[in-house]
């Protein structure tokens, strides 16, 4: 995974970091940390397989975050597909 | 919770002791001497070359209740280190700095995870914090 396709990764779910040093990015949503992923340091590519798995989603879905066919919002439908993030609740009220 | 982790102090940071030597891997003797001085890492026996034990972080606020064992596999001219149980890696230009970048993932990942209450995790969040403290140990002052 090539250096400049992680940050357009990092813009796109707009992944946190505490400082430009750390390690780590974190995807937040509604006030939780669902998800984290090692960042790029330096030129060296990224195992594109093993930032997959951390940030939770199958080939298709990880090529369509990089590509652009998959959206922050569709990430997060994702995740809660994947009940990571809690499910709509549908009201009951008449 | 938006500004919780960029709100964090950098004392994380300077708990890193990049300069600490490691000390006694906790079995029998490493096949690369050279290499477990460096990173207290060491193959178990030379049929497990694949695998690797390593008993020290980079940090003297933390140490391991026991070897954490990685998985080590090339990655076009890097060495990835990982660990398949919380689904974390470290990447360097040989085992060395692969073994390294990963003991330094794990400390900013178990203190940052520390710092976060289970209710704003996700529940695999919580199952890799739970991991972590099960084998990390917070060392008193």
């Amino acid at each position: 995974m090539k250096v400049h396709e992680f940050s357009r990764l990092e813009t796109k779910l707009e992944l946190r970091v505490r400082n430009s040093g750390d390690r780590l990015a974190w995807f937040e949503f509604e006030g939780r940390v669902i998800t984290r992923t090692k960042r790029s340091h330096g030129n060296k590519d990224l195992p594109a397989n093993l930032i997959r798995q951390q940030l939770k989603v199958n080939e298709a879905q990880f090529n369509g975050l990089i590509s652009c066919t998959v959206s922050k919002e569709d990430y997060v439908e994702i995740l809660r597909d994947r009940g990571l993030i809690p499910a709509i609740q549908k009201s009951t009220a008449p | 919770m938006a500004t919780s982790i960029a709100s964090m102090t950098d004392s994380m940071a300077s708990m890193v002791d990049s300069k600490r030597t490691i000390q006694e891997p906790q079995a029998s003797a490493p096949l690369f001497p050279e290499l477990a001085e460096k990173t207290g890492a060491f193959p178990r026996s030379p049929l497990d070359a694949g695998r690797i034990l390593f008993a020290t972080l980079p940090t003297r606020r933390l140490r391991l209740s026991q070897p954490l064992e990685a998985i080590l596999e090339k990655h076009e001219d890097s060495v990835i280190a990982r660990l398949d149980e919380i689904e974390e890696f470290g990447i360097g230009e040989n085992v060395t700095a692969a073994i390294e970048d990963l003991g330094r993932t794990v400390v900013e990942l178990y203190l940052t995870l520390q710092a976060i209450r289970d209710e704003e995790l996700s529940s695999d969040l919580v199952r890799v914090k739970e991991n972590l403290a099960a084998r990390l140990i917070l060392q008193s002052w």
